[in-house]
């Protein structure tokens, strides 16, 4: 940290700057140039680890497993901890597991990492609350995942978290062989203020909103759906909506679908020179004017727009239709109750015939920071996270996700099956420290092989016309500190034009009174963003 | 003197019997019904609930998957036994400080009083903030102490305004005759006030009871160890919203670890009943009438 | 005697009009067995002087003294509300700061009333949530708070003590559900594809959009209030009944007066003190409704109908981690709280009543 820097926010901030302890002070948050600095990424090396089933088409394809690699490999040796104690704060979305005294996995997880690991685990839903006091009581440990939602996230990381550049930036990262299977536009996200101060926990594609089918309902109905443009869509939902039998085209507007059909942007684009914010295009206004049709049509769940209980309803098959992520697909099978259940993942078309530009969801699930410490001990955790990233497929992934053989699962097949113990204490097989660091994020759908195939070609067929968020790993504070209240402003306009209770014109109300209270500024802060990276 | 025991009591008119009867009736079934539909579910097969949307009204079958998926792995064993611990412990520390700040201030004229209500009252009006709440916690060394559970929230302005009401309305003479015969202050408000004041007592106690036990929000900040987390908190990360890429997405074998998402719900919420409804009746013993009466008349 | 001091119990000075001569302003009933302890002869609603059986008055020391063991005894409670509520509440300094949790406390830059700029910059959006607000808390008053003083008078007159017993244990049920759960049950029946709509739907009728109509919701919110809170509501007024005098009834209808007569002139006498101590602390939390009750159901009738201060706020400076923003609301509700409660209480005074505190 011996960078000089500038002091913080504005004009009254000396008494901030000279306050933060130990090294420096951080960046001003009107610096965009400083807080956008690009810096080498770490080199992305795919690990030459287990073999998907089906061949990688594209680069931003998932690993597609059939079923678990029988027979999994070690690609480790030794333990990556020096036995000293290494605390953490996560988070859960499941029931919490024992605590490691009573907990056989956790206590085999502390042999094999050769270090005691505590960890701070909170719901995830109260997380945001969690990290703030504990950011203010300096209480979030050595190993920490980061709230997205935090205010001031560079400043931030520039004070409490460990700059890894050094560590990680380019071949450096090579020392590490997991975590440099993390592709580099996972990392983009970890950049804050010209240094690496983060690592990534993936999701790749799978975390992509897309429109899911009741292809099972579709066949009793004799519905034909394909690959679907507007017209189509609207056809097929018409078709299947019966509302004295309960069932009803759409669970919820399906949002991404049209974008894609209409080539919408995934939020801010570059077009013509200039950023632009998909809500400020005229295809935009058409896909509220769709949708509202579609409510209007009845064709949506009568309370879709309103509550969210799009599971359920698809599910059960009062929805014949749904948008949920690629990710999803394994809980609805669980859910579901009906052994023909089957789901389709209809490629989207535009008007003209051509794929539809799917939009794809961020690279990253979140991202987890180090506390500032000695070079040793910093390659010390390094070497863990290393450790948890280990890919699907090894033997060090199969312990990680689902405990010891016989105690914490079965094997049906290949696949690994959670026993009632494993379930508690390998935390449904998803052990909080997977927001701590985790590898690439498979398409794998135990039991479910032709779902994995559906997804497959669903992939294959999408994937080269589709577009990350473009504005991914930028950092506007306008963006930050306005940023979801805009959204919020816009999504309720969005509701009240669907629900018919405001006409399609008033968005352009909306939009101009949205670009003056802030998008025109996010706008200018990405643009200049984007010139210091060379990405424009 | 039979008919005291009742307050008013002239052999009502059959139709404002009927009228009662008929209100009363409505009030419950529009309480109950919905209240089967939380135990139905909470009792109901994943393939009912689903079929019906989430909420069931009368279930299929008995299904106690539920409360097993609940009860199992012992963490919510240990849990119940903190929150016991934290209801009990913390309901007689918020009494004892209550009612004896309740009593100072409700003696009239004593030294120094109308500034302490202030404070009282005005600690309701102004709450402190998430951050600050925790660094003072955390100064005082609290993290990670069942205390943190107990203390901040120990005394309630509101509570402690309830009781002062009740106590100065205890009749001067009953007072002034234990002075007279020698009875100090906290004589007096240990055996002629606390009894006295039974039904107020049994109610705070009760207001108290319940916020330690459904409380998770100060557990959730201050207490790392899991081992230490009370009830509402560990309960509270079965019913988090399922995220799309939560639980078993990928440990994909976890499907069939917990039954639907709605049934765990509902009975979490028939567990974190129980309690209060068996405290309830011991309580509510407290309500009888007519207190006063003896003490004062005799 | 005895008898009207029982009647005092919620410190109204004014109790049953028949019974109570004499026993307004300066002095309640009983004050003439005062002897040495010159503090009973001061008025409940009297001056705190200090001054006890007529004597000189006492010294700042000399009272301090004298009242010491009711001082410690209100220790511990103090020392509990001052180290856990009044010294993180000197946090809401960062109302006048630009907070970063990541700065050490108080070093975070000032930046005068700039948080305070959600609240008063008088926008629309703003303006209308205030109207909302107050509106919400007006009908609220109207109607949820008389709610549970109807339901206790009426079981108070059960006869049977054991359905009364069951009736109250029922009726409490709904306060311990959370307020998503109360919305999923209120959506499971009154929802667009709720029990009644597909009841209306398989019947070949139109639908009722009961949960996204924004001229009824208020009436849904205050149904919901009502479902949830009535029976819980009960609790402190029935304790209260309790208090009352039975000997009251007992004169009463000796007197030849009806059950009617009665209620009203013993009864809601005997709970006024509370009824109107509860109204002035309601009062105080005027600006405050159901937050997490509206924020969940906002979605379904739209931002205009359903905007509440608190809503406004989390929309609008919350919701980036704006500790600032959420502390300077605080502050200023505080505040507004402060001056309802004092105007409220005095009120209650001019109307002879004790309200929350006396003069």
């Amino acid at each position: 940290m011996t960078v000089s820097r500038r002091t913080l926010l504005g004009g009254s901030l000396a008494a901030a700057a000279v306050s933060l302890t130990g090294c420096s002070t951080v960046t001003r948050s009107d610096d965009i140039a400083a807080l956008n600095k690009p810096v080498a990424l770490p080199t992305y090396k795919r690990f030459d680890g287990p073999k998907p089933d089906l061949p990688r088409s594209h680069p931003l394809m998932p690993d597609c497993f059939y079923r678990f690699p029988a027979k999994p490999a070690k690609v480790t040796d030794g333990a990556p901890g020096d036995g000293s104690k290494i605390t953490g704060t996560t988070l859960t979305s499941n029931p919490i597991p024992p605590t490691a005294d009573r907990n056989p996995y956790w206590q085999e997880l502390n042999r094999r990492l050769g270090t005691p690991l505590e960890l701070n685990i909170t719901a995830a839903t109260d997380y945001p609350n969690k990290f703030a006091t504990s950011v203010a009581g300096d209480t979030l440990g050595d190993l920490f995942n980061i709230d997205g939602g935090f205010a001031y996230l560079p400043q931030f990381l520039e004070a409490r978290a460990q700059d890894l550049t050094e560590y990680l930036s380019g071949d450096a990262i090579l020392e590490y062989p997991f975590l440099a299977n993390a592709p580099q536009a996972s990392w983009r996200g970890c950049v804050f203020s010209g240094g690496i101060r983060a690592v990534p926990i993936q999701r790749g594609v799978m975390s992509t909103n897309t429109l899911l089918v009741r292809q099972d309902l579709l066949d009793k109905l004799g519905v034909e759906l394909g690959s679907p443009n507007v017209d189509e869509l609207q056809k097929v939902a018409k078709a299947v909506t019966d509302g004295k039998k309960n069932r009803w085209g759409f669970a919820v507007p399906p949002t991404a679908a049209v974008s894609a059909m209409l080539g919408l942007p995934n939020g801010w684009e570059v077009r013509d020179g200039k950023l632009v914010h998909s809500r400020e295009l005229p295809e935009h206004k058409e896909m509220l004017a769709i949708t509202r049709q579609m409510v209007k049509d009845g064709v949506i769940h009568p309370d879709g727009v309103a509550k969210n209980n799009q599971k359920v309803w698809f599910t059960q098959g009062s929805a014949v239709m749904t948008q949920d992520t690629y990710s999803s697909i394994q809980s609805f099978y669980r859910r579901a109750t009906d052994d023909s259940f089957s789901i389709s993942i209809p490629v989207p078309r535009a008007a003209d015939g051509k794929v539809g530009r799917v939009l794809l969801g961020s690279p990253n699930n979140s991202i987890a920071a180090i506390r500032p410490s000695s070079p040793e001990r910093t390659k010390m955790l390094l070497r863990v996270l290393n450790w948890m990233a280990a890919p699907f497929g090894t033997e060090e992934y199969l312990f990680r996700k689902f405990g010891l053989p016989g105690r914490h699962y079965t094997l049906n097949g290949t696949d690994p099956v959670l026993t009632k113990d494993g379930g508690s204490e390998v935390c449904l097989g998803e052990f909080p420290i997977q927001y701590l660091a985790d590898g690439p994020y498979p398409a794998y759908f135990p039991g479910h092989p032709e779902a994995v195939d559906t997804a497959y070609n669903h992939f294959k067929a999408v994937l080269p016309t589709a577009i990350l968020p473009p504005t991914y790993g930028l950092y506007s504070p306008t963006q930050s500190t306005k940023g979801k209240i805009l959204d919020t402003r816009m999504d309720a306009i969005t509701k009240d034009i669907q629900l018919g209770r405001a006409d399609v014109n008033s968005w352009d109300d909306a939009v101009a009174d949205y670009r003056k209270s802030g998008a025109d500024a996010i706008r200018n802060e990405y643009e200049q963003a984007l010139a210091i990276q060379g990405r424009k | 003197m039979s008919t005291i025991q009742k307050g008013i009591e002239d052999g009502p008119a059959m139709s404002s019997r009927v009228l009662k009867t008929v209100v009363l009736v409505v009030c419950c079934a529009v309480v109950v019904i919905p209240f089967l539909g939380v135990i139905s579910t909470s009792i109901a097969s994943q393939q009912h609930v689903t079929n019906s949307g989430g909420f069931v009204l009368w279930p299929d079958a008995l299904h106690l998957d539920a409360y097993k998926a609940i009860f199992n792995g012992g963490v919510v064993q240990r849990a119940l036994l903190v929150s016991v611990v934290i209801a009990v412990g913390g309901t007689l520390i918020s009494l004892a400080g209550s009612t004896m700040l309740a009593y100072s201030l409700s003696r009239p004229g004593s030294f120094g009083q109308r500034p302490i209500l202030m404070i009282v009252l005005f600690s309701i009006l102004f709450s402190p903030g998430l951050i600050p709440n925790y660094l003072v916690v955390k100064q005082f060394g609290l993290l990670d102490s069942l205390f943190a559970l107990i203390l901040p929230t120990a005394i309630s302005g509101f509570n402690v305004i309830v009781l002062r009401s009740f106590f100065m309305g205890i009749p001067d003479s009953v007072l002034d005759s234990a002075r007279i015969d020698g009875a100090g202050d906290f004589r007096i408000f240990w055996s002629i006030v606390l009894p006295l004041s039974r039904a107020v007592l049994a109610v705070v106690g009760l207001f108290y009871a319940v916020g330690y036990w459904n409380a998770f929000f100060n557990a959730m900040l201050y207490i790392s160890d899991t081992a230490k987390w009370p009830l509402q908190l560990v309960l509270r990360t079965y019913v988090i919203n399922n995220t799309e890429l939560s639980s078993g997405d990928l440990g994909g074998a976890a499907a069939d670890q917990l039954p639907p998402q709605e049934s765990i719900q509902m009975a979490i919420l028939v567990v974190s009943l129980v309690p209060i409804l068996i405290v309830y009746p011991f309580l509510q013993r407290h309500f009888a009438k007519g207190m006063l009466t003896g003490a004062v008349k005799g | 005697m005895a008898r009207t001091d029982a009647l005092n119990s919620l410190q109204t000075d004014r109790t049953t009009p028949s019974d109570r001569a004499g026993a307004t302003g300066s002095g309640p009933p009983g004050t003439a067995t005062d002897r040495r302890f010159g503090r009973r002869s001061g008025s409940r609603s009297g001056s705190r002087s200090g001054s006890r059986s007529g004597g000189k008055p006492l010294s700042w020391w000399a009272r301090a003294r004298r009242d010491k063991v009711l001082l410690l005894m209100a220790l511990p409670g103090l020392v509990l509300l001052l180290v856990f509520h009044y010294l993180p509440l000197l946090g809401n300094l960062i109302a006048f700061q630009e907070y970063l949790p990541f700065v050490p406390f108080g070093r975070s830059a000032w930046v005068g009333l700039d948080n305070f700029a959600v609240i008063f910059n008088g926008d629309q959006e703003f303006l209308n949530a205030l109207k909302n607000t107050l509106l919400i808390t007006l009908v609220q008053v109207i109607f949820v708070f008389p709610a549970p003083i109807a339901l206790a008078l009426l079981l108070n007159s059960l006869l049977s003590e054991r359905i009364k017993r069951v009736v109250q244990s029922v009726l409490y049920l709904p306060h311990f559900l959370s307020w998503v759960i109360v919305i999923a049950i209120f959506q499971q029946i009154l929802g667009g594809s709720g029990l009644i709509n597909n009841f209306l739907r398989s019947h070949g009728m139109g639908t009722i959009d009961f949960l996204g109509n924004p001229d009824s919701f208020i009436a849904l919110l205050t149904s919901q209030v009502i479902w949830k809170d009535t029976g819980w509501g009960t609790i402190l007024f029935l304790a209260a009944l309790t208090q009352i005098d039975p000997g009251l009834y007992e004169a009463a209808r000796v007197d030849g007066a009806s059950r009617w007569r009665q209620l009203w002139h013993v009864t809601v006498p005997g709970i006024r003190g509370l009824i109107i101590l509860l109204l002035i602390l309601r009062l105080g939390d005027s600006l405050t409704v159901g937050f997490e009750q509206i924020i969940l159901q906002q979605n379904l009738v739209g931002r205009p109908a359903s905007e509440v201060l608190d809503t406004y706020v989390y929309n609008n400076g919350v919701l980036a981690g704006q500790w600032g923003v959420s502390a300077a609301v605080g502050l200023v509700k505080g505040l507004v709280a402060v001056v309802l409660v004092l105007g409220a209480n005095k009120i209650a005074h001019i109307f002879g009543e004790a309200g929350v505190y006396q003069k």
